[in-house]
């Protein structure tokens, strides 16, 4: 954290990065200090909680979008052989019946 | 000392490889323009008919689906109402769509486009919910892409759908023997 204690005094700077360099910024002395520093915690840990949170519904996302895929996939092959047994081809994507010699 | 896991081949597992092999010749067989191929054509119905190969894959898929809109819509409420009026809404959709008139393809391709229509619906209302709230570049991102792939899934379920009609695709399942008829 960004809370120094110089001569019994406490102070705080805030750390934020600008332009790709990580800077001290100024945010205040005593009290000011004090306060602005457990403000910054209590932030920090609703984004942590908010990124988790985030992440755990990615995971479930992505989980429920892989059974359908591996479902649309089944189809799709399933649909293929239908089609290539019933005497269609797919010359140019679109699926035609062949001609009879 | 490192201890060497060799992958061993059940007969069942030999059995479906052989014919996963046999069944992707016949359709590369059959599936050439230039070159017709009524004795593979012929093959393929036997597989698919007669071997069971459809039925297998009919006996996997069965249940699947229910089982995946079930866990869709739990994970997106734990509230009873919206449960059963999700539910409802897929019955009806399924309904509309023809399902109790269809052939087991058919039957497939709605069950994937209630999915398909279900994902795309909760995504929906999960994008309008998040993008209510304040939210940074990313999270916008993310749901736009969700919405956008939700969407195109959706028009792929319906293409299946108008493909198996328009070509009058048909894979009937004998009850009454427990067999799998293809009408080629």
């Amino acid at each position: 954290m960004g809370l120094e204690i110089r001569n019994s005094r406490p102070y705080y700077y805030r750390k934020v990065r600008r332009d790709g360099k990580s800077t001290s910024e100024y945010v205040g002395s005593g009290f000011v200090a004090e306060y602005a520093a457990v403000m910054d915690e209590a932030d920090q840990a609703e984004n942590q909680t908010r990124r988790e949170r985030l992440q755990r519904q990615r995971e479930a996302d992505r989980k429920a979008d892989q059974e359908l895929i591996s479902l649309e996939r089944t189809l799709k092959e399933l649909f293929t052989t239908v089609a290539l047994a019933n005497g269609y081809h797919q010359p140019k994507r679109q699926w035609r019946k062949k001609r009879k010699r | 000392m490192e201890k060497k896991t060799q992958a061993v081949n059940t007969p069942v597992q030999t059995d479906e490889r052989k014919v996963r092999e046999q069944l992707s010749d016949l359709m590369r067989r059959c599936g050439n323009p230039e070159k017709p191929d009524p004795q593979a054509r012929e093959e393929l119905n036997r597989l698919i008919s007669r071997e069971g190969m459809a039925k297998e894959v009919m006996k996997q898929m069965d249940g699947l689906y229910d089982m995946a809109l079930n866990q869709r819509i739990n994970l997106y409420t734990q509230a009873d109402f919206m449960r059963e009026m999700l539910l409802f809404k897929c019955i009806q959709l399924k309904e509309e769509l023809g399902y109790l008139a269809g052939n087991p393809l058919e039957r497939l391709a709605i069950e994937q486009i209630v999915l398909c229509w279900l994902n795309l619906h909760l995504t929906e209302l999960s994008y309008s919910n998040a993008l209510s709230q304040p939210h940074d570049i990313a999270v916008g991102i993310y749901w736009e892409k969700r919405v956008t792939l939700a969407g195109k899934r959706y028009s792929r379920a319906l293409g299946t759908l108008a493909k198996v009609r328009n070509l009058k695709l048909t894979l009937q399942v004998n009850n009454a023997q427990n067999q799998i008829i293809n009408n080629g």
